[in-house]
């Protein structure tokens, strides 16, 4: 490892009488200490140190939640349903039982009575279809056709975390709907791989609710 | 007293060069104090601190210290993908997840975490909050952005930083910034501290190489990290920025250096109580000196204080007197005066002095002499050794080999019958030196040419300085130094022993012993430069 430490050749090669006469400086600057003009190394344990979240049992005390504040207004509530969570399960079995067998996903769409998502078909990269899972009803399949969007593994969705995050959002603003929850790693903004929540009121879009896979809310834009 | 202050010099040079050498390796303990040359209105300071768990996670704190309660606006700018923002311990909503404006006054602090800024390799790991994009430093992906830029402090000036990372193995963390100046840091096994000063008020960017084991959890990556780092400092370099590391102490041993300076102390305690009571000695020699009635005849001065052969009396008195004087040239004239030897001649300028087959000294000293005399060792008839004549002068052509020889022998002498006594402090004052010039070495990053130079020359004045202060006289050895010091002076100054110094050699037979101390003693001139193996440097 190459070390970086390692002061510059002036530095290292001053002189004994130049460091000597450094001694008197160190001396005259013990003066200057009073008026903290000092900078110094802070002392072991005086810096505070940053702490990490943790994910909750219950994704309604997300710290981050806190960052979402409702609004104002005007006791007029959100008439449109919100994204039904309680979807996924059986949409992400209807897919595995498609006879592609998808592994590979490009976007998941969460809506009031619909789950729409993109599949990478046969493993063939760019080559995708898009299909619809809508309750009692077969599983619509379209066409394959070119997709440059990155994709993710079937595998890596817990089909349970949608629906307690939309849960934990609504509770903390109960006058707000998700209206629609994604996973696309195009609307992951810098955050990798995270569940995307367009939340609402009846004012219009409230925010936009980011969380980890495993539904750790991590961010809150809010307009 | 120019001659006392000129034998001292080696004593004197050894200090100076000993005592530099002390106080440039506490200078190196410390690096130079960092100061604040003109600090900004509007920010006091930032203290900028992380931690990275065991799976490489990576937390931030950033806290800006305005100096006053002006309320003011902050624009907040985080790097792409930090999470779990907060502002003064609230969570805070961010557009597009990296935008944010917050009022502020008095402090503020900014907290997230921010994946994927460590990763790791077989031999270590990386931090890097230092990124390229579009062909320039992106502040926002660094410690902090632009500080000017976003929390706007009046006029110009410098802005202290402060910072710690807390990690596993911490000591082992290497830094390197990026518009950071004047840095110094500190370590322990939990957390790297920091501090140093952003002459502008810029962004900050930070490499830290961290130990592999710091980040176990972390999947690792292929390649070093040497390799990494490499790659994460070229583009840095290549749009013209540079990195500054810690400033670390050129002497490492803290305690190396306080055992110097007890070395040190105690040879100048030495040194000091030394030369006072040198010239204690001296002012008791002077106040003696006036109490003798200067017109009177003392009668201990006229008197042969004691026994003691002409050899030890000259070692004795070793330099309290002037003058040509030799303790060889006065035992030659003792076993004359005794017929041990004999003078053939009385002419100065050609002279035999006869060592007989069976001539043998009273004393070691004596006896070293005539050893002397003979050699080349000279050939043994079947009855013995036989008979030497020594044509002069000179007496002595391998006079330096010879007065060598008889000095080890009456040093030898003088021991024994404990005139004199090692000097342990004397004698320590090389392996104190050598000591404080290998500590001074050792602790040193590289190797100080500065403290080679004190040990090399330290250590032969130190020699030279045990050699010449090595042996003292012991207390019995002061008492015969007084009594023939006054013996000297009478000797010397007394109109009744003017002739003493035009005596030649063979005048022994007929004054007496009182040549042979007046030649040990510095009265008998003449006889010294005919018979001293070196005369002129003669004792």
């Amino acid at each position: 490892m190459p070390d970086v430490q390692r002061p510059s050749l002036d530095e290292r090669r001053r002189s004994p009488i130049r460091r000597a006469l450094v001694v008197a400086g160190v001396l005259g600057a013990l003066a200057g200490c009073a008026d903290g003009r000092v900078v110094h190394v802070p002392a072991p344990g005086a810096v505070p140190i940053a702490t990490f979240q943790t994910l909750p049992d219950d994704l309604a005390r997300s710290p981050q939640l806190r960052a979402l504040q409702p609004r104002d207004t005007a006791g007029i509530e959100v008439t449109e349903a919100g994204a039904d969570g309680a979807l996924l399960p059986a949409a992400l079995d209807a897919l595995r039982a498609l006879p592609d067998a998808p592994k590979q996903l490009s976007r998941i769409s969460i809506y009031a009575d619909t789950v729409n998502m993109t599949y990478e078909q046969n493993g063939i990269a760019g080559r995708s279809v898009s299909v619809l899972y809508r309750p009692g009803e077969d599983l619509y399949v379209g066409e394959p056709s070119f997709s440059d969007e990155e994709t993710y593994a079937l595998d890596r969705i817990d089909p349970a975390v949608p629906a307690a995050l939309i849960s934990a959002i609504e509770a903390r603003v109960p006058n707000a709907r998700v209206m629609r929850l994604d996973l696309d790693v195009g609307l992951s903004y810098g955050f990798g791989l995270v569940w995307y929540a367009d939340v609402e009121d009846a004012r219009g879009t409230l925010a936009t609710v980011f969380a980890d896979l495993d539904g750790a809310i991590v961010a809150v834009d809010a307009d | 007293m120019i001659v006392r202050v000129f034998r001292r010099l080696p004593a004197i040079v050894l200090i100076l060069l000993l005592a530099i050498l002390t106080l440039v390796t506490w200078s190196d303990l410390d690096p130079p104090t960092v100061r604040v040359s003109g600090r900004v209105d509007g920010l006091a300071g930032i203290t900028w601190s992380a931690r990275v768990s065991t799976a490489g996670r990576l937390a931030v704190r950033i806290t800006y210290d305005l100096g006053d309660d002006t309320p003011r606006t902050l624009s907040v700018r985080l790097p792409d993908g930090a999470r779990y923002f907060q502002v003064d311990g609230t969570p805070t909503p961010a557009s597009n997840g990296v935008y944010a404006t917050v009022p502020v006054a008095t402090t503020v602090t900014i907290s997230y975490e921010l994946p994927g800024a460590v990763t790791r390799y077989r031999d270590g790991a990386l931090l890097n909050l230092a990124r390229v994009v579009n062909g320039s430093l992106d502040g926002d992906s660094g410690m902090f952005p632009c500080v000017r830029c976003y929390l706007e402090p009046s006029g110009y000036g410098d802005v202290p930083v402060f910072g710690a990372i807390a990690v596993s193995n911490a000591d082992q963390v290497r830094l390197s910034f990026v518009h950071l100046s004047a840095i110094r840091s500190d370590a322990a096994t939990d957390e790297v501290r920091f501090a140093g000063i952003d002459r502008t008020g810029d962004d900050l960017e930070l490499l830290a190489t961290l130990p592999a084991d710091a980040v176990p959890g972390l999947p690792m990556r292929d390649g070093s990290v040497a390799q990494a780092l490499e790659a994460a400092r070229a583009p840095v370099l290549a749009v013209g920025q540079s990195f500054s590391a810690p400033t670390v102490p050129e002497h490492r041993s803290r305690p190396a250096v306080i055992v110097m300076t007890a070395l040190l102390a105690a040879m100048l305690v030495w040194f000091v109580v030394r030369t006072l009571w040198a010239v204690g000695a001296r002012a008791a020699e002077r106040a003696a000196r006036a109490s003798d009635d200067p017109s009177g005849v003392d009668p201990v001065r006229a008197v042969r204080p004691s026994q003691l052969e002409p050899a030890l009396v000259g070692a004795v008195i070793g330099n309290s007197i002037t003058g040509e004087r030799s303790v060889v040239a006065a035992t030659i004239l003792e076993l004359a005066r005794r017929k041990v030897v004999a003078f053939s001649g009385n002419d100065r300028r050609r002279f035999t002095l006869t060592v007989p087959a069976g001539a043998s000294g009273s004393t070691r000293f004596e006896q070293a002499v005539i050893d002397c005399l003979r050699a080349p060792p000279a050939t043994t008839s079947p009855s013995g050794i036989e008979a030497v004549e020594r044509v002069g002068p000179p007496l002595w052509p391998d006079g330096t080999d010879a007065a060598r020889t008889l000095q080890r022998t009456l040093v030898r002498e003088a021991l024994r019958t404990k005139l004199v006594r090692i000097s342990p402090p004397a004698v320590l004052l090389v392996p104190a030196t050598l000591a404080i010039g290998v500590l001074g070495i050792i602790g040193s990053r590289g190797g100080s040419v500065f403290a080679w130079i004190v040990t090399v020359i330290g250590t032969l004045l130190a020699l030279s300085i045990a050699i010449a202060a090595g042996l003292v006289l012991t207390p019995s050895g002061r008492a015969e130094r007084d009594q023939w010091l006054r013996y000297a002076m009478w000797l010397r100054t007394d109109r009744a022993n003017a002739h003493l110094a035009d005596a030649e050699p063979w005048d022994v037979a007929t004054t007496g012993e009182v040549l042979s101390y007046a030649t040990a003693l510095g009265a008998a001139p003449h006889v010294v430069r005919i018979l001293s193996p070196r005369p002129g440097a003669s004792r």
